[in-house]
């Protein structure tokens, strides 16, 4: 059977799911805020996903799925989160989480079994959470110990785990040895309808404010016999391969939930065209304008870290782990930020469940995921620092650069190299280098002209002024500074890195625009603005006036707005 | 002059202890989207809606700051009730402001007979917004026509709060044809005297947060309203809401500030207890310099209240400026407080029924409204903004109400009323132009050169900010982008002018903690600086503060507040 190619596989489920906003459409706004009002996952939009048999999208393509490129996984589920972040989360991305780590770790038998049953339409739940210990994985109670006949019982709870209940199979995250040590865990891929049940027992659902139609659940494991053949890789490996395989997942998560954003934007852009407000519509206030303007740019910024850092995984071997951090924490302060700031153009709309713009209050909850779920922002930061020194000394100096493929989404990229994934980038980080030699290129090209140059190297040169006060800064670390407990100004430093991560990940996407003939990114505009908004997080004065830039920026979103065009890099026609 | 049987802080403990306030009926009534009846009636019972009422009406409503108490107190437990509750203070505003403008004859009358209504429990509704036209009421289609029997009443208003439970609303409608101030008229109307006759309710309005309240909406078809009906004169309507919104923008602080209360209490609770790595939450720098941060932020809207709630007797024509003050910045960085203890809380702050019933998420969802109603942030910055070239002039005169000012900042001194309510205040903003004197006074009064240094950064920056304020365009609808994050700055001014006085009048007094006093004060400018200057700067204090709070607290089970500490002492 042949693949159809990415941008056609969206399209088609594009146009599969129809205009959200469309009245008349049974998978849109209306009906999907209704199963969201009675906390259920919205049947309708499920089927129309088996329809399009979007578990495939989750299993690599030599197991017989269609999962090759990461930015391809993110621009395929974006379609779904753009209508129904519970939709995306609930329907599968938890079954994407489970599986990578089974592709990462698992062997031949173990990757089989795991493709078949999400090629038959069911899930895999990732239970490795457990309420009182959150992000700290070394501290996971449930254990499987070995009972007198050598045989592995499982036994211990998960809490608040997606889909628990419902899948089929699950790969938890148990104890197999005592202490805190990160070799004291293993991950299991176990058959639910395999196993005794009287020694799987649910929990009750956990109900959330966000998110409320997915099915947050939890199991109760007692002395439930396990198969040696169920443990992921070796004994005693559990930790690493989830740290290496959230690699993906923490790049995917915010990437997906652009999509977030990019109807959220559409929402307030919507009531500011068709609302008056002291006589003339309500775009016509700048400041309105302003905040729609600085929102697109929150969303450009947020797509380009997390294409630029997807296709890192597959170009640039061993350095995601830092990145994946990085972008996880930038891009859901991006997205949150710019909701909230949006939900101010809205007014007393936001606050509505319900008319015309009932949907947005959902996406604003939905999006509180973006926070904590999947590493808070704050572990995140923490996962990065012991890096820091290490890239200060080197990686941020030397290195192979970043192969020009790594900024140009149109590039088809091969595979997803699951072994390849490592926990430390050995002193390379090709991204943050991107950032000097990006502004070599800049200058040497003669990219933009006239006063728009000037803007762009005047930003440029506070990021690099700040990229080499960091990388000071970083280089003075002391092994007692790095861990979790951390002072606050040393957690600052990781901060600092994603912002300039993000940076240099926006100018390189515009310099290989360039190849493109995409004439809406070939224009400085939003470059200007996103390295203006960055340099301003980092305490840099960014440029003088930067109201003409947001003027322009407001014109082209609302142009978008016009087409029916998304928001983000793709700029792709959406149905209405 | 009626003397209160009820202390905000007798309402507080009574509070704790009150069945219908605990945090698992509160969420009971949250899902099912019920009105949270038993809690206000229970408000009723312990006399809450006499201070809506101003003394000089027979009410216990004197020092505003004292509602601002009785509003946090409340809100500190449950926001939806709050906003229940004290909508009633909003729909009676506008007559009491009529009232004081002319005490005498029908218009004095008719506010008395209002506010027994409210002492005796009658629930009064404020209807100004109409469908689709947001805050802009001058667009407004309500419209009362003047017959010889009344006024023949039409029109939808909505979403309005408690427009169904209420007994009688004040109505503001159209009684000219234009778009001009002198166009429209508040009008009382009884839901009794019009026997259901010309009017119907509008169905509740499904909420992101305060689900349980009664937001509807009420459609007027003809109703007639008795002559005498107006409050104030015919055509005095807008100005009078103007001005009842100086009032009740001011008062919505007490909603912010319990809000904050709350957050913080299951905050610091929780990373008491919440153990990760083998350590205590609260052991972490990153989340002692957080919490820390968290309440400097909550100390520095909390002097701001207190200040401009006193400011309604000792500077009341000078409102203008501290009413758009308080409702377009306490909200604000609340919100930003709330969503700092929601990161702390990690999935907490997420699942509804986990930490004491799911109550953080709740009020999270609730204070989202408060940002909004009653004249949202653009509003408010919009009226700063027009007052900017006024207060450029003044800031530059350096003139003060001295008096005034004396008793705004001091919670201890007498409070007598000094002047009216203005529309603009030719003042400008005596707390503000007092700063250079206070940054003075720091000096004198030994404060750590620390805090000196924040100091003088804030009034190098008004007097940059100020040099600004010559522009006329800001009489335009139009006004600029950039305008709106001057006003921000503005704000962030007063507010920590506002801290240093509250300070000032505190410091050397004996009776309070001299050593804490001093480091909310560096924390509270820290914070302010934090956010006029867009970077983080330094965070030492903000542990510092974090330190002295854990001290605190193995003694007593709430975070200080001077506040309280104020209306205690008296």
């Amino acid at each position: 059977m042949s693949t159809p190619n990415p941008a056609d596989r969206v399209d088609t489920l594009e146009r599969l799911l129809g205009d959200p906003e469309d009245v008349g459409n049974p998978l849109g706004y209306g009906p999907l805020l209704e199963a969201d009002e009675a906390d259920l996952m919205f049947a309708a939009g499920e089927r129309a996903l088996d329809d399009f048999g979007l578990n495939a999208e989750f299993v690599p393509s030599e197991y017989g799925g269609r999962l090759r490129g990461l930015d391809t996984f993110i621009g395929i589920m974006r379609a779904v989160y753009r209508r129904d972040p519970s939709l995306g989360l609930g329907y599968g991305f938890s079954s994407f989480i489970a599986g990578v780590n089974v592709w990462s770790a698992g062997d031949e038998d173990q990757c089989r079994e795991a493709a078949s049953l999400l090629l038959s339409g069911q899930r895999i739940a990732a239970a490795y959470h457990e309420l009182a210990h959150g992000n700290d994985f070394a501290g996971t109670d449930c254990a499987a110990v070995r009972d007198a006949s050598g045989r592995l019982l499982l036994s211990g709870r998960k809490e608040v785990v997606c889909n628990i209940q419902r899948s089929r199979a699950l790969v938890v995250l148990a104890r197999t040895a005592e202490g805190r040590g990160s070799r004291n865990h293993s991950q299991l891929l176990i058959d639910k309808a395999a196993l005794p049940p009287e020694t799987l027992v649910d929990l009750r659902r956990w109900p959330s404010v966000g998110m409320r139609g997915v099915q947050l659940g939890g199991m109760e494991f007692r002395d439930c016999p396990v198969p040696d053949s169920a443990v992921l890789g070796d004994e005693g490996q559990g930790t690493e391969t989830a740290l290496r395989s959230f690699q993906l997942t923490r790049i995917a998560l915010p990437g997906m939930l652009c999509g977030v954003l990019d109807s959220g934007l559409r929402l307030a852009q919507r009531l500011a065209v068709e609302r008056e407000l002291y006589g003339a519509p309500v775009s016509a206030l700048p400041t309105v304008r302003a905040q729609l303007a600085d929102a697109f740019v929150d969303l450009l910024i947020s797509d380009c870290a997390t294409t630029v850092a997807a296709r890192g995984v597959h170009l640039l071997t061993g350095q995601s782990s830092v990145h994946a951090s990085a972008v996880k924490y930038q891009v859901s302060g991006h997205l949150m930020g710019a909701m909230d700031s949006l939900s101010a153009v809205l007014g007393a709309n936001f606050y509505l469940r319900e008319g015309r713009y009932g949907a947005f209050q959902k996406l604003l909850r939905d999006l509180k995921l973006a926070g904590f779920g999947h590493a808070a922002r704050v572990a995140c930061l923490v996962t990065m620092l012991p890096q820091m020194p290490v890239l200060a000394r080197r990686g941020w100096t030397e290195g192979p650069e970043a192969p020009s493929e790594v900024f140009r989404p149109d590039v088809e990229v091969g595979a997803l190299p699951f072994q390849r994934l490592s926990l430390f980038g050995r002193g390379r980080d090709s991204l943050l280098t991107a950032l000097a030699t990006g502004a070599e290129r800049m200058a040497a090209d003669g990219a933009a002209e006239g006063a728009e140059a000037a803007e762009l190297r005047t930003l440029v040169g506070q990021l690099l002024d700040e990229s080499e006060a960091l990388r000071r800064e970083c280089a003075l670390l002391r092994p007692s500074d790095i861990g979790v407990d951390a002072p606050p100004e040393v957690l600052r430093l990781p901060a600092r890195y994603a912002a300039l991560l993000s940076a240099s990940a926006c100018l390189n996407v515009w310099l290989e625009s360039g190849t493109r003939g995409d004439p809406a990114l070939q224009d400085p505009a939003w470059l200007i603005a996103a390295l203006h908004r960055l340099a301003r997080g980092l305490g840099h004065a960014g440029v003088d006036d930067i109201g003409p830039v947001r003027e322009r920026l407001y014109s082209q979103l609302a142009e978008r707005y016009e087409a029916a065009e998304s928001f983000d890099l793709s700029r792709r026609r959406l149905p209405s | 002059m009626t003397v209160p049987h009820l202390t905000p802080s007798a309402l507080d403990e009574h509070l704790e202890r009150s069945e219908p306030f605990t945090e698992p009926v509160q969420a009971r009534l949250d899902e099912a989207e019920e009105f949270p009846a038993a809690a206000c009636l229970e408000l009723d019972r312990l006399g809450v809606p006499s201070y809506y009422v101003p003394q000089a009406l027979g009410g216990w409503l004197g020092d505003y700051t004292d509602l601002i108490r009785v509003i946090r107190a409340v809100s500190r437990k449950d926001l939806t009730v709050a906003i229940a509750h004290v909508k009633t203070f909003l729909g009676g505003a506008t007559s009491w402001v009529a009232a004081e403008e002319s005490p005498a004859g029908r218009t004095g009358q008719q506010a008395r007979a209002l506010a027994d209504r409210i002492v005796g429990g009658a629930v009064v509704s404020w209807a100004l917004t109409e469908p689709g036209r947001g805050s802009d009421l001058r667009s407004g289609e309500t419209f009362a026509e003047h017959t010889p029997s009344g006024y023949r009443l039409s029109g939808r208003k909505w979403p309005v709060n408690n427009a169904t439970r209420s007994d009688l609303l004040t109505v503001l409608a159209r009684t000219g044809a234009g778009n001009g101030a002198r166009d429209f008229t508040l009008l009382l109307v009884d839901k009794d005297t019009l026997a259901g006759d010309g009017y119907e309710h509008l169905p509740k309005a499904r909420t992101l947060g305060i689900r349980g309240a009664d937001i509807s909406g009420i459609a007027f078809d003809g109703a007639l309203v008795p002559e005498g009906s107006t409050v104030g004169a015919p055509g005095a309507g807008f100005e009078l809401v103007l001005k009842a919104f100086q009032l009740t923008r001011t008062i919505c602080a007490g909603l912010s500030l319990g809000a904050a209360d709350h957050a913080l209490d299951v905050t610091w609770h929780f990373v008491r207890q919440r153990y990760l790595y083998g350590k205590a939450l609260r052991g972490f720098p990153h989340v002692r310099a957080k919490f820390g941060e968290l309440f400097a932020a909550r100390h520095t809207v909390e002097a701001l209240s207190m200040v401009a709630g006193r400011s309604v007797h000792a500077l009341p024509e000078e409102m203008s400026v501290y009413s758009a003050v308080v409702k377009a910045l306490v909200p604000e960085i609340v919100d930003d407080v709330v969503i700092g203890c929601g990161e702390l809380l990690g999935s907490r702050a997420f699942l509804r029924e986990e930490l004491r019933s799911g109550s953080f998420q709740k009020l999270e969802r609730d204070h989202r409204i408060v940002g909004i109603f009653d004249g949202n942030r653009y509003v408010n910055r919009q009226s700063l903004i027009r007052q900017f070239p006024r207060l450029g002039t003044c800031w530059r005169d350096g003139e003060l109400r001295e008096r005034g000012l004396h008793a705004a900042v001091d919670p201890n001194a007498p409070l007598p009323r000094d002047g009216r309510l203005r529309m603009i205040s030719r003042t400008g903003c005596s707390l503000l132009q007092a700063l250079p004197y206070a940054v003075d006074g720091l000096r004198a009064a030994g404060a750590s050169p620390a805090a000196i240094r924040s100091a003088r950064r804030v009034l190098d920056l008004c007097d940059r900010m100020h040099a600004g304020f010559v522009d006329d365009d800001t009489r335009t609808a139009r006004i600029g982008a950039e305008l709106f994050d001057t006003a921000r700055s503005y704000e962030l001014c007063v507010a920590a002018s506002a801290v240093i006085h509250t300070f000032l009048t505190r410091v050397g007094r004996g009776d309070t903690d001299a050593e804490f006093d001093e480091l909310c004060l560096r924390a509270s400018l820290a914070f302010v600086l934090s956010r006029l200057e867009g970077r983080p700067g330094a965070r030492e204090v903000y542990g510092a503060v974090a330190d002295a709070l854990e001290v605190h607290l193995g003694q007593a089970d709430r975070l200080p507040s001077p506040m309280d500490e104020e209306e205690l002492r008296r």
